[in-house]
């Protein structure tokens, strides 16, 4: 006897996550036959190569399992980053990271700085260091002002993405036309792979992300108590929070090279989480993951068939739903703060 | 237990604390007193282990403080902050069980000897009816409350408290202070910085006063008018009213 289960009742809740999981899997497995071509079950078993096997197997297919990865790695990011800062409206992308990711690497598409690597475009090793660069600026001036304050934070993000818009603006006006183009649609965000290259990239990093998150739920629980608490309990916060920065930049790095800066959902996503499934820090990462995942996959999806046969790149509708839910949140905080 | 020598720390060529010289024994309860800037909180952060730039030397039961690692430390000693920062909700066992996080390694999860001295503070303490509750739902006291039991099931021997009773209505430091005094009574060592000279003096056995980051007194307890006009600049009267020393502003 003993362990968890005697002291934690979890059987009502195990048939909440049973449920979730059997929605998701539904979803992901349905979603890729509805398009504007309607592809039929038997097709897409059968041998024989034709459109519908192409358009199933080589776009949708990973399309979905691109989304999902992506979707759970800013929903994670997100959660992560709310409670290493201590509020849930601190996220990768409202301080400025992702845009700082994206700056770096509209700037590597234009000067050809990219470097293949195992056989895939190396844009996100600069997503990464534009991620990084952000993160340790926004960090300096919360030392200089010595305050981590929510609004030092997102004021200096504010800030910070103003600078970056800039950047990109004027790397977009390098670029020629063509490029233009590439690069606009890009940093609308948007999920436009064919075959399996990225999946095979992604996946072991998404996965290696997630490990991560639950090897360190304990210290992420400690440390939303704040820096002296969790360090009277034992934890290197700075070594803990720098480790955390560099794992948090690659992962945003990656998902910006792979699918532009899409916004929200790493805000949206842990908020719910933690609402609707009220419980233990291990079921909100567990349940953050799950819906980033599903979140992004049925975004994508409405993306593809909303105004068929235009597609909407997903970061449009990500940031449509987002940001009135950013102004819903920090409403909600202002209102419990002057009470 | 607490052995401090030659202890200053210095900010920007200001003299912060000066050479303090101490000794705190297991099972004492400290009041450490003074006015604003005086270097309490210098002083509570330094034996805490957040500041170790300092000069001199802090030995924990013969150990170098600079020499241990945060989690050898957390074993010995709990920190109670004057604010939590909890503003995301979570549930309150997850933040009592933290308690047991310096024990534990890095890969294993909390043993069940973790669960069962959780069990037996949250029973101990009353808990059971805030276990499943959202901590950012709870009031001032009732958070303090958690995080004391947070510092029992740590099982450490010294507990630090940061200004105890800011912002606490009047039964909640009530509460507070039986808990501590219940604390200290079952031998862990007490050490509270605090403007709340009336509420601490009655139940401490020693006292520290620090003015201009150096020591006025410390040692046992007493109740001397001259020293707390030095420290405060403020006098204080005491009575004895049923057996119970009351202490009130002279103004």
């Amino acid at each position: 006897m003993g362990g968890e289960g005697d002291y934690f009742p979890g059987c009502m809740m195990r048939k909440k996550y049973i449920i979730i999981i059997v929605m998701g899997l539904v979803l992901v497995v349905l979603l890729p036959f509805i398009g504007v071509v309607k592809i039929s079950p038997a097709k897409v078993i059968s041998s024989e190569a034709g459109l519908e096997n192409f358009i199933f197997w080589q776009l949708r297919v990973p399309r979905t399992l691109i989304a999902f990865m992506v979707g759970s790695a800013l929903a994670l990011a997100g959660l992560i980053f709310q409670n290493i800062f201590k509020n849930n409206l601190a996220t990768p992308y409202t301080l400025g990271i992702s845009s700082g990711a994206a700056a770096f690497t509209v700037m590597a598409m234009k000067f050809r700085l990219s470097i293949m690597f195992l056989g895939l475009n190396g844009l996100y090793i600069y997503g990464f260091t534009g991620a990084l660069v952000t993160i340790f600026i926004i960090l300096g001036i919360a030392r200089i002002v010595k305050s981590f304050s929510i609004y030092t934070l997102l004021m200096s993000g504010i800030a910070l993405n103003f600078f970056f818009s800039s950047f990109i603006l004027l790397f977009q006006y390098l670029l020629n036309f063509t490029e233009t183009i590439t690069a606009l649609r890009w940093l609308m965000g948007g999920i436009n792979v064919t075959g399996y290259k990225e999946v095979i990239f992604f996946a072991p990093i998404s996965i290696f992300f997630i490990i991560s998150a639950f090897l360190v739920r304990n210290e992420l629980v400690l440390i939303s108590g704040g820096d002296q608490f969790a360090y009277s309990k034992g934890i290197d916060v700075k070594k803990f929070r720098i480790i955390i920065f560099i794992l948090v930049s690659f992962v945003i790095g990656v998902v910006v090279s792979i699918a532009g800066p899409i916004g929200f959902v790493g805000l949206i996503v842990p908020h719910i989480a933690r609402l609707i499934f009220k419980d233990d820090f291990k079921a909100v990462i567990f349940l953050t993951v799950i819906t980033g995942g599903l979140l992004l996959v049925v975004t994508d999806f409405l993306a593809r068939v909303l105004i068929p046969p235009v597609e909407i790149p997903v970061g449009v509708i990500t940031s449509f739903l987002g940001a009135p839910f950013f102004l819903f949140i920090l409403i909600s905080t202002l209102r419990k703060e002057l009470k | 237990m607490i052995d401090i020598t030659d202890l200053s720390y210095r900010v920007n060529n200001r003299e912060i604390l000066e050479k303090l010289n101490l000794t705190m024994e297991e099972g004492d309860s400290w009041l450490i007193f003074g006015p604003n800037g005086a270097g309490k909180t210098t002083l509570l952060k330094i034996l805490c282990g957040f500041l170790r730039d300092f000069d001199g030397q802090v030995h924990y039961r013969g150990s170098d403080i600079k020499r241990m690692t945060i989690k050898e430390l957390a074993r010995i000693i709990s920190y109670q902050p004057q604010f939590d920062e909890f503003s995301l909700p979570l549930k309150v066992r997850e933040v009592l069980l933290a308690g047991r996080y310096p024990y534990k390694s890095f890969f294993k999860d909390y043993s069940d000897e973790d669960y069962r001295i959780y069990r037996d503070v949250v029973r101990r303490m009353d808990l059971e009816a805030f276990e499943n509750r959202d901590i950012t739902t709870l009031s001032g006291g009732e958070r303090k409350k958690v995080l004391l039991a947070s510092a029992f099931i740590q099982d450490v021997a010294i507990v630090f408290f940061d200004e105890p009773f800011s912002f606490l209505d009047p039964e909640a430091v009530a509460n507070l202070r039986k808990m501590m005094v219940e604390m200290n009574r079952m031998g862990k060592t007490l050490v509270a910085v605090s403007h709340r000279f009336e509420v601490l003096f009655p139940v401490v056995n020693k006292i520290l006063a620090l003015k201009d980051g150096k020591i006025l007194y410390a040692g046992p307890k007493v109740f001397d008018k001259q020293l707390l006009k030095a420290v405060y600049n403020t006098s204080f009267e005491k009575i004895v009213w049923e057996e119970k020393e009351i202490i009130f502003l002279d103004a």
